[in-house]
């Protein structure tokens, strides 16, 4: 005959009981890991003497808050961008061919040397000299290296480039009258401009031809001044 | 073998599969096509315009176009990247990229991963803010609009995976967002909270709450440090390779401290699975799976956000052994003795028969074995049964007499691809929550027809193409007049008959009375709906009908049960896809609990006792003598107590007390017994009147297997530690077993299911290392591991081949005095699990439904004053409960509606009586008729507010993508590219 009942009488494990099966259990760990706790202690020991203990007690003390000021702190334009820099400079020395940069080191090396040995007189060299020396072989050769490093210097790394926005858009979505997003507005421009003749696109694309031009204008004048010679 | 087409991939010549996307076939070929919002249980959403590539020099959208012979795909050029990235610039403007300070960063972000992939490094429009909060309402999941990319999949799978029907993306903003219903806060709309937009979710918009905070390292943060931290992060990154660099590093620390858990969930027969993930004991969400194979990615509220109840402190975490009218604590040493000393006096005076056995549908097949065998190899009793007793061993009896395997014939894709689903008596989208989305999607999309029987208007019959309400107990009626006029229409499938059946002549000269008159009296059912349903089921290809309580808890369920198995005979809708029976198993483990001989008359795998050479066979393996006459069931079992022949009950799992009809002589059984074991996770009601209680482990605390509504086997993996001093079922059993002289050793469940294989020729081919993962088979497995996806496509399971068409009659439900005019239907509420044990330890779940509630109808609330709050008494001649109304018109007239969830004074079987399935015992649950009478006439609504039931769903065809690309701000990625190119061109 058992009626219901929802009544349970926990069992009571009395203080000094559990205190007893807790030591026992400390004490088992601590004989299993004998090793462990004396390189630990050492290790304690250590950080004691450097009052890191200290620190370090302080600090998980006051956690949240020391974080909240660490990064607020660090939420700052100059912070971000020493660790922005920081990150880009390291990533792109990552991308240095080192072995390709030697020779074109040791010529700005010596170009440098060149530059050292020049006394105030010969800075003030006059225009036909210079032009002459257009035809030095190793003048030459500079520009042969010059205008290679132009030609790579072209290439479109848009991909490789690790900023995060371009810096022509990073405003130029407020600007759109009637197109929140870009790509239409592009696009409805693009339509606009349909059958209408476009000049040369890009702002970008002219700059390149002053170089050029110069390179260009410097072969018929050297060939002038080798036949004089 | 699908046909084979000829195309051109990236310039070389390659044969195809037909009808394979430009996104699959290119995969296929090593070209990895990025993507957002395609998801492989979604199909092509065609939000993220990501996945452009160009199909004979047009710009398409891989997800979404299929390829045709002669194609010329290219998924590699220039154009083709440019317009991707596109795309993806797009969604990085809805996108705020924080990855490693945010809580989805855990290797599944798809932001994240298509950013890499795609080698994205900087973006040409900024992020931007939107002009809406974080909506918190909800106690599951929060939506961050900040962090949405209007990717749709939440949206996708919530309109048409779920079909609940809540979310849209409101595209006519200015700046589009997720809405609930027409724009109300997330708790209150119409939200169920199934979990699937979270779970589909590609990025932290959707999150469940328990990650929030927990996941990450950084992420536990204060909030007003976290939003600089945010800033620091992102001013710092040097694009985003570096920023994913990071994150990837800590999602990868994450792994070491997040577990994740391969579970099957205890909610219901559907038999979801999916990984747990947990710290400790902390659960930070569950995460289904795209390879489950009876869920997918789908969920509901409970096996989704369920899970509460594991951590409570109301969880039984020592043995309890009584001391006069309270319990007291003891260790397992002391219970243990106990139990030994008190089975073996019972067994020594009164012998093997005075003691009783009872199984659980929530344990394993594992338990359900050894609890068996205990009874049968140890102390030498049939005397076991298990709750399916409740529920649907009338299906399982009904089957068995016409087709021979007592189980769904198909699987769960089956009823997908039924071209006529019928609904008999089966609450499914409350019930089985899962399988009813494969229903509802099917019908919303693919133009499946759905008919619904129930005498209440529940979601699938507002869904249905038909709907009728036969007066309550009458099924069987309408079933006979239908298949008669079939036959008599000559509809029936004759060659099927000719070939495959037995007992036609027979069985269509029983039907004869049943004609369309006599139906029309007998159900209350039209003469042209009769015609109605037997047309619907002629014209439709294949036809698999479902059913559950509203046919089995009669007088004649088991009749009833025939009833359906013998139209779908006459119909030829066995052995074929997309056909077939579904008698909707109720518990997780209701078919395993059987299958593996918790019954008193079959051993596992259904072999009877009564056989002389199955009885030797097990002889032999136990090395023990076995009763050859079948023993009780749990039903004969209270009868027996009270005559005083039962004395000792040892009950693992099962609140019978509440959940067995007619509680109140239940209640007077358990006090009479001599010496009363329960095994539970908490003092259930049942265990209030043991003499010892044993604490038991749930489902993540253990392993072992279920077997679900499709005769699916699946393993589930220990996800915690068991709580306290509770211990995983089947080593209590074994040690209980063990102290009474027998010699187990098993040391894994694996070695059980290795010997229930080698004795049952059903699970013959069933192994741990079959069954690893996500990986199940489906009864019966061959001994070489072939499973049974589909039943009966060559031959019955009976000596000729052959099913049975089986006569049955009608039996008139229980009849009551006049005074008890009301109808007391009951049931299953979506949120809740039976009397509640568990569901109720979720804060989230009883916020939104604290109690069970009685639904009345608008008609009889007008006859009586009541309305949301009223108090009512209800009266049967058997007992009584108090129970608060809710005035619905889900119910009509005097029939009322209480939900079994509740375990008080609203516990539904205080009302049904001991009247029971004539051929199996099954209690008549849903038979019975009470007086109303008003306690107290104002109230508050038992419903609060924030009830999912209060909302108001806004139905349409997935994400509405075409209301997107008609926005005056949209422009097709590739016409742009398009564009520019003839421009420079040009210039």
């Amino acid at each position: 005959m058992a009626k219901a009942t929802k009544v349970i009488h926990r069992m009571e494990v009395s203080p000094e009981e559990k205190r007893r099966r807790d030591l026992e259990e400390i004490e088992t760990r601590l004989l299993d890991n004998k090793d462990a706790v004396h390189e630990l202690f050492d290790v304690l020991e250590q950080l004691q003497k450097r009052e890191i203990l200290q620190t370090v007690k302080s600090l998980f003390a006051k956690g949240d808050e020391v974080m909240d000021i660490l990064v607020k702190t660090a939420d700052s334009k100059e912070t971000a961008n020493s660790i922005k820099n920081l990150l880009l400079m390291l990533g792109t020395l990552g991308t240095l061919n080192v072995q390709q940069l030697e020779p074109l080191i040791l010529k700005v090396n010596a170009g440098i040397a060149r530059v050292a040995e020049l006394d105030e007189k010969k800075e003030q060299q006059g225009y036909v000299t210079l032009l002459k020396s257009l035809n030095d072989p190793e003048v030459k050769r500079a520009m042969a290296v010059g205008a290679a490093f132009l030609k790579g210097l072209g290439i479109n790394q848009d991909e490789y480039e690790r900023t995060t926005q371009k810096p022509e858009h990073q405003k130029g979505h407020t600007d759109g009258e009637q197109f929140d997003d870009i790509f239409t507005k592009e696009y409805h421009t693009l339509q606009k401009e349909n059958g209408t003749s476009r000049q040369a696109s890009g702002d970008s694309g002219g700059s390149w031809l002053i170089p050029a031009g110069l390179l260009l204008a410097a072969i018929p004048i050297s060939l002038l001044f080798k036949k004089k010679s | 073998m699908s046909e084979q087409i000829n195309v051109t991939i990236n310039g070389k010549p390659a044969v195809i599969d037909a009808n394979l996307s430009a996104m699959q076939v290119l995969e296929d070929h090593q070209t990895e096509v990025p993507s957002v919002c395609y998801h492989p249980s979604l199909g092509a959403i065609e939000t993220c315009d990501t996945c452009i590539v160009k199909v004979n020099g047009e710009f398409v959208r891989s997800c979404s176009t299929k390829l045709k012979s002669g194609d010329v795909i290219d998924g590699v050029s220039a154009d083709v990247k440019e317009a991707q990235v596109i795309g993806m610039d797009r969604i990085l403007k809805n996108h705020e990229l924080y990855c490693t300070v945010c809580d989805y960063n855990n290797g599944t972000c798809e932001v994240h991963n298509t950013v890499k992939e795609m080698k994205v490094n900087h973006q040409s429009m900024p992020f931007e803010q939107k002009p809406y909060e974080i909506d918190d309402s909800n106690p599951f999941y929060r939506y961050d609009p900040d962090q949405c990319i209007l990717c749709g999949r939440c949206v996708e799978a919530c309109q048409d995976v779920q079909v609940t029907e809540t979310l849209t993306i409101d595209w006519t903003l200015k700046k589009p967002r997720v809405i609930w219903d027409k724009n109300s806060k997330i708790n209150e709309s119409s939200c169920v909270s199934c979990g699937h937009c979270s779970t589909v979710c590609p990025c932290n918009a959707m999150m469940e709450k328990g990650m929030e905070g927990e996941a990450g390292f950084l992420t536990g943060i204060a909030k007003k440090t976290l939003r600089p931290m945010i800033e620091l992060t992102k001013n710092v990154e040097t694009g985003y390779g570096s920023i994913l660099a990071i994150s990837d590093m800590e999602s990868a620390m994450r792994e070491d401290r997040i577990k994740k858990t391969k579970t099957v969930c205890t909610y219901c027969g559907v038999g979801c699975s999916f990984d747990i993930w947990t710290k400790d004991r902390k659960i930070l969400k569950v995460e289904p799976s795209v390879d489950a194979p009876a869920n997918g990615i789908s969920t509901c509220v409970k096996g989704k956000f369920g899970w509460d109840y594991v951590n409570s402190e109301e969880r039984l975490t020592k043995p309890l052994i009584r001391e006069g009218d309270a319990f007291r604590e003891a260790e397992w040493e002391e219970a243990l003795s106990l139990i030994t000393s008190k089975f073996k006096e019972s067994l020594e005076k009164k012998g093997p028969d005075s003691m009783a056995f009872i199984s659980s549908s929530k344990c394993t097949n594992e338990e359900s074995y050894v609890m068996q065998k205990l009874a049968r190899a140890v102390i030498g009793t049939n005397n076991v049964d298990n709750c399916s007793r409740y529920c649907q061993t009338p299906a399982t009896m009904g089957l068995f007499r016409t087709v021979g395997h007592g189980g769904d014939s198909g699987s769960i894709t089956d009823i997908a691809k039924a071209g006529l689903v019928l609904i008999v008596g089966s609450n499914t989208d409350e019930s089985h929550p899962v399988l009813a989305t494969r229903v509802k999607r099917a019908h919303k999309l693919h133009g499946q027809r759905l008919i619904v029987s129930d005498i209440r208007r529940h979601e699938m019959a507002d869904r249905a193409d038909l709907f009728f309400q036969p007066k309550p107990g009458s099924d069987l009626v309408w079933l006979s007049a239908v298949t008669k006029y079939i036959v008599d229409q000559g509809w029936a499938d004759q060659e099927f008959l000719n070939n495959r059946v037995n007992g036609i002549d027979e069985y269509i000269e029983s039907i004869q009375k049943f004609t369309l008159e006599y139906a029309e009296e007998a159900t209350g059912l039209s003469k042209d709906t009769l015609i109605n349903i037997a047309e619907e089921i002629h014209q439709a290809k294949t036809t698999a009908v479902l059913w559950a309580m509203g046919v089995t808890q009669h007088s004649g369920g088991s009749d009833t049960s025939t009833a359906i198995s013998n139209m779908l005979l006459i119909t030829g809708n066995y052995g074929k896809p997309g056909a077939g029976s579904y008698p909707l198993r109720g518990h997780n483990n209701v078919q395993g609990a059987s299958d593996f001989g918790s019954m008193p008359d079959r051993f596992p795998g259904y072999e009877k006792v009564a056989d002389d050479e199955v009885r030797a066979k097990y002889e032999k393996a136990w090395n023990t003598k076995i009763p050859a006459e079948k023993g009780l069931n749990n039903h004969e079992m209270i009868d027996a107590i009270h005559e005083g022949k039962l004395n000792v009950m040892y009950l693992k799992g099962e609140d019978m007390g509440i959940v067995d009809s007619n509680i109140n002589y239940v209640h007077e059984a358990f006090e009479k017994l001599d010496f009363f074991v329960v095994q539970d996770i908490f003092l259930s009601k049942t265990a209030e009147f043991a003499d010892v209680v044993l604490p038991a482990s749930p489902s993540l605390e253990k392993e072992g297997t279920f077997t679900n509504t499709e005769r699916r086997v699946q393993r589930l993996y220990q996800a915690l530690e068991p709580l306290g001093d509770s211990r995983p079922d089947w080593e209590i059993i074994q040690d209980i077993a063990n102290r009474l002289g027998a010699d187990w050793h098993y040391t894994h469940p694996s070695e059980i299911m290795a010997e229930a294989a080698s004795l049952a020729p059903l699970y013959a081919g069933v192994t741990y290392e079959r069954l690893e993962g996500y990986n199940s088979l489906q009864w019966p497995v061959a001994a070489d591991g072939t499973d049974s996806p589909l039943l009966f496509l060559d031959e019955f399971p009976f000596p000729d081949g052959k099913a049975r068409l089986f006569p049955v009659d009608w039996t008139k439900p229980l009849e009551f005095e006049k005074e008890y005019d009301i109808h007391v239907n009951n049931g299953r509420l979506l949120e809740h699990f039976h009397e509640g044990n568990m569901t109720y330890k979720s804060k989230g779940i009883s916020s939104k439904t604290p109690k069970a509630f009685l639904e009345v109808s608008p008609e009889l609330a007008a006859e009586r004053g009541l309305e949301d709050g009223t108090l009512v008494r209800l009266t049967s001649p058997y007992g009584s409960v108090k129970v608060e109304c809710l005035v619905t018109d889900r119910v009509k007239g005097k029939e009322v509606y209480l939900p079994m969830n509740d375990a008080g004074e609203g516990a539904i079987n205080y009302l049904t009586s001991s009247q029971a399935d004539k051929d199996t015992d099954t209690p008549a649950y849903k038979e019975i008729s009470a007086k109303l009478e008003v306690l107290k006439a104002k109230g508050e609504s038992p419903l609060p507010r924030i009830n999912h039931r209060n909302g108001d769903p806004q139905p349409q065809m997935g994400v509405r993508v075409d209301k997107k690309w008609a926005r005056k701000d949209y422009v097709f990625p590739g016409d742009l590219v398009k564009l520019r190119k003839e421009a420079s061109k040009r210039g």
